[in-house]
């Protein structure tokens, strides 16, 4: 007992949080570092520090596939050292404004505001309040305007940096499309500036920002002028520097392979959202579902082979010791060496006590097979997102699955033992009738009837059927066939979701939560006011910068979380800023429209998506280019990247476009 | 403590191991703290026996759960192995794999028919430094002598909220749980207290209480403190 003073005070000089706050405030875990593989370098050994911030708690932050591949990329180059920060929880944030802790990166603790770069992960509009409560607690003034030559180069990415426009002040600049080249790119920009301008307040921002610009992809908002006509929309969008491109089109990573899954992520020590290993089989994915932003952005398709994947899963699990690890992609069903991999993978790795996961399943009956490779004997639930209840809908919408789809899906699940099934729609999609809405629940009643007839095989389940119908409200996005479209008003989207629940018998009301007399099938209803602001966020100019701003002012944070979320403050700071929801929200966009977004390319021609407009009213399917011929969508040629198939004949399968 | 043996039928191999849970990992929960452990334990790739039924785990049973902010530092766990591999082998193989914060000090193989870990260790002793609040050695220690001399120690603990948000308060009396209270040292406006309490399933002895029973001893006034700047699980036993 010699040594009490020394054991006495476990030392951990290296906190840059004080232990009564971390014993103060909810699942301390978020802000500690120390995680296996976290990389730590001395600051002083590189020329660039790259802070890379997710707008999110740390469990949500950490389960985003693009933050890790950046972080690995980065730390990849000797020159760079990439670290993490994550938004405070609300306790952590009261803690750390009353003792005036600024953000700090969590691996050295490091101020955000020393780093050269601030990465800013933008994946969901409900987080840009919490880009400005980052910024803010970092102590980097909001306005990119206002920032001194030492400041950090604030830079978004993700798919909303294909309308950044209403954080468009906030932001030095964004990088659009696939990070993996563009990050090191900048990173190559930067170092080249600094040659010149040694100390980091040394120079004007606006030589650096010219500088930065010249990387392909890389969009500087404050190099382009936006002027608005008086009914409100955008009269023109022009660049006002000679090196602003117009449009800037998006980066792609032509093969994959180039970029490896990392095989020793951050290892996070507490449970994240998706706390699994995860390696990404596929980008990109040309179904051509009409309502989807992701199908766009990440076109084309790009596969990883089998043989890569099964030596990767072998890797990463070795790796990080995780008991299951997910096979990513928009929709890994459609990866080519699908079925082979997962038999190889469950063969190698059951035994010892470790899952394979598919993040979504196709609604037919190959996915049910695949789910019953994995799920040999536990049934967790079965998820299916036929997106709209009519076939004339999802003709609409694109959705190539037919009822037979779903119900033979449904019965092979049901006879391999399944009991639980969630089917995802949404409410309020384009020529949506009263029809449509009540075909969801007539879905669902034959997605019983398929339950009691299920027979009677040693298989299947005997208890009763759980049915979940998850209903979101459809949210227009930028980039998308549907972009010129409205969105239903919030009122709206309960009154369908009260015909779903009507029309399943459901005594309750919409939005309600009175008694059920038959609690059968489960109704989850995302808060439509929150696909509201969604929808104004998506497709809003740059004037919604403003409302943000005012909303964050207010008290507005984790506008995603649902009990933070506070419609009232939202409605407040449109008000004091004198713009209407409804006219960025609810509003049809008219042919001619010139959208706050046209200057930024995805690749994808605006006249594809006016075509695949056009065909959703006739209610006319469009293929998938993997398996049929180009549907001229333009990618291909715009961006240099071609469909890469891996491991099946046409491997390296080309792009349309005339070639 | 006898040598391990194989049990009848499945030879299993209970190795019970002590460790230690400091630095920042004191601030992760024991359900945190399993999953490392158990990750570790794949990446190093020792022969865990696993459980069998629809969600084969690792074959661990861990001790008394840390409360979140403590440092423990001879903790213990027994892993379940499919064949021998010496107990150097394994502790060098794990502190190999944990995170830094977990460290492997000890590890033997014990009888797989004895009692259980928790049943086996049910006194935790600890060292807990809070602010003396001005008082002396001597009045501290008369104190602790006061205070295990007592019949009834009774205590509030919360209940979790209820529905209409307030807090419920519950009265025990947690006399039965504390073995040995100590002032060891006073130094600065700090006291350095050790403690050994009850770890049952009838009830858990937690130093902060005890702590804050000690300043009630005191007279002082139970809104200044004791400011806790310390707590440390010694050990088990
Ligand atoms: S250009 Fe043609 S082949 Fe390439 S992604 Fe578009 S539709 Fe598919």
């Amino acid at each position: 007992m010699t040594s009490l003073r020394d054991s006495d005070r476990p030392a951990d000089p290296g906190l840059p949080v004080p232990e009564e706050v971390l014993r103060r405030v909810t699942r301390p875990g978020r802000y500690l570092d120390g995680e296996l593989h976290a990389v730590h370098k001395d600051h002083r050994s590189v020329e660039v520090r790259f802070a890379l911030a997710y707008p999110d708690v740390y469990e949500v932050g950490m389960s985003n596939l693009g933050l890790g591949l950046l972080y690995h990329v980065l730390n990849a180059r000797e020159d760079t050292v990439a670290e993490r920060v994550f938004s405070p929880w609300v306790d952590m944030e009261a803690e750390m404004r009353r003792l005036g802790l600024p953000l700090f990166a969590l691996e050295s603790g490091v101020p955000v505001r020393e780093f050269d770069f601030l990465g800013v992960s933008l994946q969901y509009e409900l987080t840009y309040t919490n880009v400005l409560n980052l910024l803010d607690l970092a102590g980097i003034p909001l306005l990119a305007a206002d920032r001194a030559p030492d400041d950090p180069l604030v830079v978004g990415g993700g798919p909303c940096a294909f309308n950044p426009e209403p954080l468009a002040p906030f932001f030095d600049l964004f990088l659009l499309g696939e990070g993996e080249e563009g990050v090191g790119d900048l990173v190559e920009a930067y170092r080249e500036w600094r040659k010149t301008h040694p100390r980091r307040s040394d120079g004007d921002r606006r030589g650096l920002l010219e500088a930065l610009a010249r990387v392909p992809g890389v969009y500087v908002p404050s190099f382009y002028e936006v002027t608005y006509r008086d009914e409100g929309t955008v009269a023109r969008i022009e660049p006002t520097d000679p090196v602003a491109p117009f449009p800037v089109v998006k980066r792609v990573v032509g093969d994959l392979s180039r970029f490896p899954p990392p095989p020793a992520p951050v290892v996070p020590l507490i449970e994240t959202v998706h706390d699994r290993a995860v390696v990404e089989v596929m980008r990109g994915c040309t179904r051509g579902c009409r309502f989807c932003q992701a199908g766009v952005i990440y076109r084309p398709v790009r596969e990883r082979s089998g043989t890569e994947v099964v030596r990767a899963v072998r890797d990463i699990l070795a790796g990080t010791g995780y008991e299951e690890v997910s096979l990513a992609s928009l929709s890994t069903c459609d990866w080519g060496p699908v079925a082979h991999v997962l038999r190889e993978l469950v063969a190698e790795h059951r035994n010892r006590g470790i899952g394979v996961s598919l993040p979504s399943l196709r609604t037919d009956t190959f996915a049910v097979d695949l789910a019953s490779k994995i799920q040999e004997v536990r049934k967790t639930g079965l998820t299916f997102a036929p997106e709209a209840g009519s076939e004339r809908l999802r003709a609409v919408i694109n959705k190539g699955v037919t009822e037979e789809d779903l119900l033979s899906a449904v019965r092979a699940a049901f006879q391999a033992g399944w009991d639980r099934v969630k089917l995802y729609y949404m409410v309020g999609l384009p020529t949506e009738t009263d029809e449509d809405v009540k075909a969801i629940a007539a879905q669902a009643a034959e997605v019983q009837r398929v339950y009691r007839e299920r027979g009677t095989g040693n298989m299947v389940s005997r208890r009763p059927l759980s049915l979940t119908l998850s209903l979101a409200t459809f949210v227009p996005k930028p980039h998308t066939p549907f972009q010129w479209e409205p969105q239903v008003t919030p009122e709206e989207a309960a009154r369908r979701v009260g015909l779903v629940r009507e029309a399943l018998g459901d005594g309750g009301g919409a939005g309600g939560k009175r008694r059920r007399r038959r609690p059968r099938v489960k109704v989850d209803w995302h808060n439509p006011q929150m696909a509201r602001l969604e929808a104004v966020l998506a497709r809003g100019d740059r004037r919604v910068a403003d409302v943000v701003l005012a909303a964050w002012r207010r008290g507005a944070r984790f506008d995603g979380w649902t009990e933070h979320f506070r419609p009232d403050v939202w409605e407040e700071a449109f008000r004091v800023e004198g713009l209407d929801p409804a006219f960025y929200a609810n509003r049809r966009r008219s042919a001619d429209e010139v959208f706050p977004w046209s200057h930024l390319s995805s690749g994808v021609e605006e006249g594809f998506l006016r075509r695949e407009r056009e065909k959703a009213f006739a209610g006319e399917g469009t293929a998938d280019c993997r398996w049929s011929t180009c549907s001229g969508c333009g990618v291909c040629a715009s961006t240099g990247a071609v469909t890469l198939l891996a491991d099946r004949a046409g491997r390296g399968k080309t792009g349309g476009d005339g070639t | 403590m006898t040598a391990g043996s194989p049990v009848h039928g499945s030879p299993r191999w209970r190795l019970r191991v002590c460790f230690s849970k400091t630095g920042r990992l004191r601030f992760i929960s024991h359900l945190d703290f399993i999953r490392a452990f158990e990750r570790a334990v794949r990446r190093a790739g020792l022969p865990v026996s696993m459980s069998e039924g629809f969600s084969p785990a690792p074959r661990i049973a861990y001790g008394w759960p840390l409360p979140v902010g403590m440092a423990g530092l001879g903790e213990y766990l027994d892993m379940e192995l499919e064949r021998r591999v010496s107990p150097e082998e394994v502790a060098r193989r794990l502190n190999r794999a944990l995170p830094e914060g977990l460290t492997v000090h000890d590890a033997r193989y014990v009888t797989p028919h004895g009692p259980s870990l928790m049943s086996e260790l049910d006194t935790g002793t600890y060292l807990v430094r809070v602010s003396a609040g001005g008082r002396s050695l001597g009045e501290w220690r008369e104190a602790a002598a006061r205070l295990l001399g007592r019949d009834r120690l009774e205590v509030t603990r919360e209940r979790g909220a209820a529905g209409d948000g307030t807090v419920k308060g519950k009265v025990v009396d947690v006399r039965p749980l504390v073995r040995r209270v100590e002032a060891r040292e006073v130094a600065g406006d700090e006291v350095v207290l050790y403690m050994e309490l009850a770890l049952t399933g009838h009830g858990v002895g937690r130093p902060e209480e005890v702590a804050a029973l000690l300043w009630r001893e005191l007279g002082l006034d139970p809104g200044a403190g004791p400011r806790r700047v310390s707590a440390v699980r010694l050990g088990l036993r």
